[in-house]
């Protein structure tokens, strides 16, 4: 499931800068980046409930702070920042909530995703989603930003503040790391 | 550092994840109905020059001020010699005086004095107090 990344449309963010038409404008940023918000979180927290959940927490933390976008370059972006803190802030407290370390987070993503229930039965799939569960959280969001979501390492790095070159980096280790997980699945 | 994967390719970027039927549609009218009013914008004044520029204007008259109050009192001490020690001609006499000499105060020792009495023809008795001096209470009366 792959929703690309909707560019940034001038007239779009002319109208959310304009207090009249603002909601309106709004109302087709959410139709417009709904759909890769959610997979970007949803691959982050494994769960369609608490993906839903961050989503509905993302687009509204956007528009009580739309006044702070009005200043900042690119919507995506923005959007983006805000997606990801929700899912990183929400597997922090996960942590917490089920006394986890941030070391054991694989096991408890592990049991995310089988519990899911919206899934197409694809056990290659399947098993990827896993592999990608025990890769640190860096390297799991750099993974999936860029496998998934075909997403440029020049706005990755926009996104996430760190330099293209440690961000390929990152996605080699981890492409290195997924490869070894089926290796030894095998 | 070639990131091409067998498995990866194999894959094709499927990830086995599915949503409800109709999600994002219905999602998007429920967070549009979700969304709450935002608050009315501070009305906040035109800045025109005088705004922009008056805190400037003000600093600069408060340093004006302190400048002309300087200068007020260094006239007014100008006209008054005040600190202009022919003001003062009981000061500057006793200044002046060469014959003022600085009070010295010599450290005496207690042997010489003994030594300049004895040669003086005091005996060692007027000089010491003997332990018959104090023998009976009576030798303290007069």
């Amino acid at each position: 499931m792959n929703a690309p990344i909707p560019t940034d449309n001038p007239e779009l963010i002319a109208r959310l800068r304009d207090r009249a038409t603002c909601r309106d404008a709004f109302s087709d940023v959410i139709k417009l980046y709904g759909e890769p918000l959610y997979w970007q979180i949803r691959r982050m927290v494994e769960n369609h409930d608490d993906a839903n959940d961050l989503l509905q927490n993302t687009f509204l933390k956007a528009w009580t702070s739309i006044e702070s976008f009005r200043g900042e370059a690119k919507l995506s972006t923005w959007l983006y920042k805000i997606a990801l803190n929700e899912s990183i802030t929400f597997l922090a407290k996960e942590r917490r909530r089920s006394n986890v370390s941030i070391d054991d987070e694989a096991s408890m993503l592990t049991n995310m995703i089988e519990a899911d229930h919206y899934i197409d039965g694809d056990e290659l799939a399947l098993n990827l989603r896993k592999a990608v569960a025990r890769l640190p959280e860096k390297q799991r969001i750099v993974f999936n930003m860029k496998y998934y979501d075909e997403m440029k390492y020049e706005q990755m790095s926009e996104i996430l503040g760190t330099t293209v070159g440690a961000l390929k980096t990152s996605y080699h280790l981890a492409v290195k790391k997924i490869e070894q997980y089926f290796k030894n699945a095998n | 550092m070639s990131d091409q994967n067998e498995i990866l390719d194999k894959i094709g970027r499927r990830d086995g994840m599915t949503v409800p039927e109709g999600y994002f549609e219905s999602f998007a009218t429920r967070m549009q109905a979700m969304l709450p009013d935002l608050p009315e914008a501070e009305h906040t004044p035109r800045k025109t020059f005088w705004l922009k520029v008056r805190p400037y204007v003000y600093l600069a008259a408060m340093f004006a001020g302190i400048y002309c109050m300087m200068e007020m009192f260094s006239i007014m001490r100008g006209n008054q010699n005040g600190l202009n020690i022919e003001s003062y001609p009981t000061l500057t006499a006793t200044l002046g005086n060469d014959t003022m000499e600085p009070e010295i105060i010599y450290d005496v020792d207690d042997y010489e004095i003994i030594e300049d009495m004895l040669n003086e023809g005091y005996s060692a008795d007027d000089l010491f107090v003997t332990d018959t001096t104090f023998e009976t209470p009576e030798t303290l009366l007069p």
